[in-house]
């Protein structure tokens, strides 16, 4: 079991009426990455808020295990930084501000993250993308235990964009925990350990994307008869629901009931001329999980 | 509170804005003596006297430091209503809070800038009338013999002018942390300045308003601080002493309201 870096437990926000956050129990472990999910106005920005103490909560807690916030970086709803300043010079007044890094260090961050060269100019000439990388720049000051970060690669261009994605696993290889925030499922997909799912403040699940994915497995079956098909395998032992999509049967079995669905359909004289497992995607069980939870709303 | 005082001055040295307003302040205040000076010829030849007497350098710390209060007022009223207000407008309060473990700190650190704005504001507001004062003394030929007693009348005007610049730098800070902008923390100090300038002597006109506190409110206590400068004070004013205790109140009460409220209020996001 990875030891724990962040735990919230019953973690509520409430601003009047609105219920923010949701009794949100969530942990964050060392030298994972966290994929924090959600539609807007889920409730992420708010639990991250009060992760790092800017939001107070209503009811519940935040234990970041005795790691003080200067060891924390974080971009919050983008990032936002000194307009006068120069990038480098915005790099140096936060490492003032939390006791930080040297020069050495500063040039170190600006140039992994690919704005060496334009670090002298003023951070309001930046472009979208710019100011991205001075906020990742900005996380990674201090030798940062947790890192946090929304929507990080929004406004890269596609180079960048790969960079950063090459970037947060290896955060993570030297030990430091990465909480993701992002509304780009295949980036999350690609880059994260485990994800949490959040809805209207609710933790609506959490666990490994492998897990969540298998959870939705199902057998893809190419025929030619797929209406006699369907009504074959309907109420087979093993196999849930039939579908036919995109000119292929969606059979809800696991690959133990393949050999059973192949001897049936052969029997009625139907051939299979494919058959394999498929999961469906993180996107798939992400909007599945969410639009469940709307209608049960 | 140290990182955060290094890192705030570091920003504050950095600012456009802070430069433009010391020059402008020289400036300001350089360019009154000379459209003071220039302007004589128009007057009688015991008012020419009189005002000579008043620009020499030896009488600057008496006479000159008024002009220098006057534009350190609304330089120190605008940086600190800046200060915090900008830090919201530009998101900025979060990057900095979010790696700061007391709020308390954050905004000490962010007074501790005003505070020393305000004193190199005092020192470049003296230095521009001592400069202001020298031009003209040597432009118009007058004495300018300093008396044995220059530098300290020179010190102790300059630290009148800092205390009286406290109390509404204050107030800027107080109304733009809590409104989160810089135009309505110098617009609540302008509105409040002036409506006690203007209406203070309409309250003391009328005996039917004997009850109105003239004497407990900051212009007047303000007054009273600096009239200390001048060789013969207005005594309508109150005791210095009395001043400088009504002033600190009003500070504290101040300071200590933009604490409360910067320490009970959630940083929203957006």
């Amino acid at each position: 079991m990875q030891e724990v870096v962040l735990r919230t437990r019953g973690l509520t926000k409430r601003f009047g009426d609105l219920v923010a956050v949701d009794n949100l129990d969530l942990e964050v472990r060392r030298g994972e990455v966290l994929g924090f999910l959600g539609p807007n106005g889920s409730g992420k920005s708010t639990t991250v808020g009060m992760i790092l103490g800017l939001i107070r909560p209503t009811a519940g807690s935040v234990d970041r295990m005795g790691i003080p916030l200067q060891r924390i970086g974080a971009i919050i709803e983008g990032p936002a930084f000194y307009p006068f300043l120069s990038g480098r010079d915005n790099l140096r007044a936060l490492a003032l501000a939390v006791n930080g890094m040297g020069e050495r260090d500063i040039e170190q961050v600006l140039n992994l993250v690919g704005l060496g060269s334009s670090a002298h100019r003023k951070y309001q000439t930046y472009s979208l993308g710019m100011k991205q990388r001075l906020g990742i720049a900005s996380t990674l000051l201090c030798d940062p235990e947790l890192v946090i970060l929304d929507e990080p690669t929004n406004g890269l261009d596609p180079a960048g964009q790969q960079e950063i994605r090459a970037l947060i696993p290896r955060l993570a290889e030297e030990g430091r925990s990465v909480l993701l925030a992002s509304h780009l499922l295949h980036e999350v997909e690609q880059i994260c350990d485990r994800v949490a799912i959040l809805r209207r403040g609710k933790l609506l699940a959490e666990g490994l994307i492998s897990e969540l994915t298998q959870q939705q497995a199902y057998l893809e079956i190419g025929v030619s008869d797929l209406a006699t098909a369907r009504e074959l395998l309907s109420g087979l032992e093993g196999v849930g629901g039939v579908t036919i999509e995109e000119g292929f049967l969606h059979v809800d079995a696991d690959a133990s009931s393949g050999s059973l669905i192949t001897k049936t359909l052969a029997e009625a004289g139907i051939y299979v001329s494919s058959l394999s497992q498929k999961h469906n995607s993180l996107e798939d069980v992400f909007l599945e999980l969410t639009a469940e939870s709307s209608a049960v709303q | 509170m140290a990182p955060l005082l290094r890192s705030e001055l570091f920003r504050l040295t950095h600012r456009m804005m802070t430069r433009v307003m010391l020059l402008a302040m020289v400036a300001l205040i350089v360019g009154a003596y000379v459209l003071l000076w220039s302007s004589s010829g128009s007057l009688s030849e015991a008012e020419q006297l009189d005002q000579e007497e008043h620009m020499r350098l030896t009488n600057a710390p008496e006479y000159g430091m008024d002009i220098a209060y006057q534009v350190g007022f609304l330089l120190s009223v605008i940086l600190a209503s800046s200060s915090i207000a900008t830090e919201y407008g530009w998101g900025t309060i979060r990057t900095v809070l979010a790696r700061t473990d007391s709020r308390s700190a954050f905004l000490g650190a962010k007074l501790m800038g005003v505070v020393v704005f305000i004193g190199v504001s005092t020192l470049t507001g003296a230095a521009s009338v001592f400069a202001g004062s020298a031009i003209v003394t040597a432009a118009g030929g007058l004495d300018a013999q300093l008396d044995g007693g220059f530098a300290t009348r020179a010190l102790l005007s300059c630290g009148r002018v800092f205390v009286v610049l406290i109390p509404y730098a204050s107030l800027g800070f107080l109304v733009a942390l809590w409104s989160r902008t810089t135009a309505a923390g110098i617009v609540v100090v302008v509105v409040a300045f002036y409506a006690e300038v203007l209406l203070t002597p309409l309250f003391e006109a009328d005996g039917a308003f004997s009850w109105f506190p003239e004497d407990w409110l900051i212009y007047r206590n303000v007054r009273a601080i600096l009239e200390l400068n001048s060789p013969a004070p207005d005594l309508s004013f109150p005791d210095a002493w009395f001043g400088l205790g009504v002033l600190a109140v009003y500070s504290t009460g101040f300071l200590a309201a933009a604490f409360w409220r910067f320490n009970t209020r959630d940083v929203t996001l957006s």
